[in-house]
């Protein structure tokens, strides 16, 4: 059984003995089909400004030989291209195998036959365009509060679908069907130099998983639109935030998310063991201080984890045919955990991938990448927590971020914040920022809210390898507070 | 009119004949564009890429591309959908031509939408270079990493070597029938060596089209810069204000954001550097940034017709600091300009890896200045030498803020004199404060070329550093 329109099986098994059969010395291929259908839409002060659709389709052929990988991909669907590609590829494993001083060896994964798809209540692409830009139109419509300080609503929808079909020369036979899709509206307010912007439910471009339409419906986008408009007016006249080296912060979900993101790079084995030194960066968690290092307090527990459902970082089965897992990072405050693919697990003497490898289309091949990284919720109110504190902060929403190779120097910018005196939220601030270092951020945090404030967002953009994968991760928190944070940093 | 056949970019015996195919897909689509009396715009591309990714003394990934693509964008009156598709055959051409009709037929009409930019005289140029192939850039890869382990025996290599070529075709309903290529290749080069928990880093990068470099002195370079900043030997400065001498690399990141930032939209929307300051002193003026999109020898992302298939033309973004002129495509000059033919020719190509139509001048050339980079070292009283930046975002699009770290190579400078290697440090400065006029000592004659810009280093009065990156007592 097979998702509708996949590849015929002929054209994979080809694809497969072209890979397998050119040359009795190799030690593993695989072929990866991939199809991207996507939708994106973009309003603009009431006028359709975007209205765009992508598809791409190709097969991708990985070959090891010589302990060194080579890959080719088309997207001419014949069998001649794709038996050029095989060969293409056997002479790129070839030229690599020259350099080798450590012969690749692969973690081994059971044989997997399966099909499987995102459950969806409504697909998107049964839906009318004409009924999702009339959302849009009117939740740009919406924001126009009557403030002409406003100069720009916007409000935007994305869909995407990634259909895999991977076969393996180790009998895997893998059909997953990934469909996503997001949304937002954003608000730009301007008077004289200054600019403030404020977005619904997520920056750049919203917020997305793993889903069906009614992902989309249920944001509610006009319902709060309004409400964007008005913050990006008030966040005018507020308050600076304030120059200050020992703040006690609440940073809410919808920044943590990217918090989370940038500082979880650094679990990424492949970045830990300066795989990628020369273009993502590194990582301060070196594979000495697995067990030992003291990431967090004792509040923080961080998941991989793939498996949470509706996560934007939720699949099947990863593009290496690893079956998808949940584990954890960080437990306890201790780094206990990396994510890992099947030529880097060996590598920390792990007997199987955590399956993290995954390509953006059938041109790239896989690369380690976060799947879902959650922090567990914990047991504060959150309500509590703002009354508990004396004199603080709550920062809201990403605006801005920078973090250094090591993933240990961040710098981050969000679109709003709050003042808290004695318990309570007094004003807003404007242009927040913080920086910090991460462990000793995150050994700061002494309170974690609870479920009843857990949210999952989705970063749909994280840049990695060259040729350059941009590739879509979930992240999930409740608000944390952190105390003795500089913050103010940005003063303009 | 020159006679350059774009065609002769793609090395058909390595890489095959891509030209049946991309006519084929143009055919069709015009074809049923016309049929149905739509303005219609049809990009037919194909790009080869190669891509040696090296780490640990070794290579990591290796991979070779070879795509046809379509873009096809339809306009019915005020109506306008588009799409693209890698699906070939007359199968996945019908597909595409449904898709964006049903589009555009749902779409709603965009009160300002003027429809297609009407041609304009232009002319071809040969833009192509050394096609890199992939034997030749293992053997690199090999050289860089035994001049590295003639230096230190704990030296880990990574980088990337790569080649790439771009062709595409533009024909219009409007009269549009232009074609444009070009080739290039990069080298990239990190070094890491010391102790796990204080390593120095050292990297050197640069992208080329005829003569290829020298790869070991780049890997020379880089594996030295990683000896200098071990843990050991860095010397600690504080957060605050210094005299620098940013390097080519380091500019060429500072750049992406001049060029970034200046867009249509942005300028318009009040929420750009450069909002209403057209015509304005925005830089200093030892400061000129050319836009050389027709020039192979100055700008590596060159082309001689953007993606709209407007010709595009050598001219000065910032003439003596002051702004030339804001990109616009034909989309945004019908909002902005009520003149669809106010486009710019500067609409984003294939060669970037994505469709996303924006227009900016990514061909920058920084017109040289009048002394080496070490002439300029030698006059620096008490400063700090920046080789390059990482991860740098913006803080404030409106006042050209940015932040962002310095990686791979900071030193201190006093009296004319390298002191030794500085931990590195966290900045958050404005671009447009940095250059602006009175704080750019001088510039260099000698530049390196970056897929967006052909930069030299500039030598500075001052650039403000917000934090120390991080101690390693930190961590403890």
């Amino acid at each position: 059984m097979t998702n509708p329109n996949a590849i015929d099986p002929d054209l994979m098994q080809f694809a497969l003995d072209q890979a397998t059969t050119q040359d009795s010395d190799i030690e593993y291929a695989d072929v990866k089909w991939m199809r991207r259908s996507s939708r994106s839409i973009g309003v603009k002060n009431g006028s359709v400004e975007q209205n765009t659709q992508q598809n791409t389709e190709g097969i991708g052929i990985k070959i090891l030989y010589g302990g060194a990988y080579g890959f080719a991909a088309t997207n001419i669907m014949t069998k001649d291209a794709i038996g050029i590609a095989a060969k293409r590829a056997l002479r790129v494993a070839k030229a690599s195998a020259t350099t080798m001083r450590n012969p690749i060896q692969l973690a081994e994964e059971p044989v997997h036959v399966d099909t499987v798809a995102t459950p969806m209540k409504i697909d998107p692409d049964d839906v009318d365009l004409a009924e999702t830009i009339a959302v849009l139109v009117d939740a740009s419509k919406a924001a126009d509060i009557g403030d002409d300080r406003i100069k720009a609503r916007s409000a935007s929808y994305d869909h995407w679908k990634d259909h895999m079909v991977l076969w393996t020369s180790e009998g895997s036979r893998i059909d997953q069907l990934i469909s996503v899709v997001g949304g937002a509206v954003d608000t730009l307010s301007v008077q004289g130099t200054e600019t403030q912007r404020r977005s619904y439910p997520a920056s750049f471009r919203g917020d997305f998983s793993t889903a069906g339409y009614e992902y989309f419906k249920d944001m509610e986008l006009v319902e709060n639109a309004p409400i964007a408009a008005q913050e990006s007016v008030d966040l005018l006249e507020a308050e600076q935030c304030p120059e200050q080296n020992d703040a006690t912060v609440i940073i809410r979900p919808a920044q943590l998310m990217l918090q989370l993101h940038e500082n979880f790079h650094g679990a990424e084995l492949d970045r830990a063991l300066d795989y990628e030194a020369a273009f993502a960066g590194t990582s301060f968690l070196k594979p000495h201080l697995l067990g030992e290092l003291q990431f967090g307090s004792e509040l923080i527990n961080i998941n991989t984890d793939a498996t949470h459902p509706g996560g934007l970082g939720t699949f099947f089965y990863d593009h290496e045919g690893v079956k998808a897992q949940n584990q954890p990072m960080v437990k306890n405050g201790k780094f206990v955990g990396y994510m890992t693919s099947r030529e880097t697990a060996p590598l920390m003497g792990l007997e199987r991938s955590n399956g993290t490898a995954r390509s953006s289309a059938y041109d790239r091949m896989p690369l380690i990448r976060m799947t879902n990284t959650i922090l567990q919720p914990g047991d504060y109110d959150y309500q509590e927590m703002i009354e508990e504190t004396k004199d603080g902060f709550i920062f809201d929403t990403n605006v801005s971020w920078s973090i250094d190779d090591l993933r240990l120097s961040f710098q981050f910018g969000t679109e709003i914040g709050w003042r808290i005196k004695d318990g309570e939220i007094t004003n807003l601030v404007k242009n927040p920022s913080y920086t910090g270092i991460t462990p000793q951020f995150w050994n700061s945090a002494d309170a974690v809210a609870d479920k009843n404030d857990f949210r999952m967002y989705g970063t749909p953009n994280c840049g990695k390898g060259e040729p350059g994968q941009v590739m879509y991760t979930g992240h999930g928190s409740s608000s944390v507070r952190f105390r003795d944070v500089r913050i103010g940093v940005v003063q303009l | 009119m020159s006679n350059y056949d774009p065609k002769t970019a793609i090395n058909q015996e390595e890489h095959g004949n891509p030209f049946e195919t991309l006519q084929e897909g143009i055919d069709y689509l015009m074809q049923q564009a016309k049929a149905k009396q739509y303005q219609a715009q049809v990009n037919a591309i194909s790009t080869i890429s190669g891509t040696t990714r090296f780490a640990v003394n070794q290579v990591t990934q290796h991979t070779d591309l070879n795509n046809i693509s379509f873009q096809l964008k339809l306009i019915k009156g005020k109506q306008q959908a588009s799409a693209s598709s890698t699906q070939l055959g007359e199968i996945g051409y019908k597909a595409l031509f449904e898709q964006v009709e049903s589009n555009l037929l749902k779409s709603p009409e965009i009160p300002f939408l003027q429809g297609l930019p009407q041609p304009r005289a232009g002319s071809n140029a040969d833009l192509t270079g050394k096609d890199w192939i992939m034997e030749d850039r293992a053997e690199a890869i090999v050289s860089a990493v035994n001049t590295a382990e003639e230096m230190t025996d704990e030296i880990r290599l990574a980088g990337t070597a790569s080649a790439n070529t771009t062709y595409y075709r533009v024909v219009s309903t409007e009269g549009i029938d232009v074609q444009t290529s070009s080739n290039y290749n990069y080298f990239k080069v990190n070094a890491i060596t010391g102790p796990a928990d204080g390593r120095g880093y050292g990297q050197e990068e640069l992208y080329w089209r005829f003569d290829q470099p020298d790869i070991e002195s780049m890997a020379e370079e880089a594996t030295q810069t990683a000896i200098d900043t071990v843990e050991s030997k860095l010397l600690t400065k504080d957060a605050g204000d210094y005299e620098v001498v940013l390097g080519p690399q380091a500019v060429s990141d500072l750049m992406v954001y001049i060029m970034f930032g200046a867009d249509a939209v942005g300028f318009h929307e009040s929420n750009s550097y450069t909002s209403d300051r057209l015509g304005d002193q925005i830089f200093d003026d030892k400061l000129t940034i050319r836009d050389m999109p027709r020039d192979p020898h100055e700008a590596i992302a060159a082309r001689t017709f953007d993606a709209e298939g407007i010709a595009t033309k050598n001219r000065d973004f910032y003439e003596n600091g002051v702004l030339k002129f804001i990109p616009y495509s034909s989309f945004f000059a019908s909002k902005y300009l009520d003149d669809k033919d106010g486009a710019t020719g500067h609409v984003i190509g294939p060669e970037f890896g994505w469709y996303g139509g924006g227009a900016m001048p990514v061909s920058s050339s920084i017109t040289p200045g009048d002394r080496t980079t070490e002439e300029q070292l030698a006059e620096v009283e008490d400063g700090l030498y920046v080789k390059n930046f990482w991860y740098n975002r913006f803080t404030k699009r409106r006042e050209g803020g940015l932040t962002g770290l310095t990686r791979n190579g900071l030193y201190h400078v006093k009296d004319g004199e390298i002191q030794g290697a500085v931990r590195n440090l966290r900045y958050t400065e404005s671009f447009v404060k940095a250059f602006g006029q009175g704080n750019i000592i001088s510039i260099s004659s000698d530049r390196r070329k970056f897929f967006m810009s052909h930069v030299p280093s500039i030598h500075l009065e001052n650039y403000h550093f917000s934090s120390v990156a991080h101690t390693k007592q930190q961590l403890e």
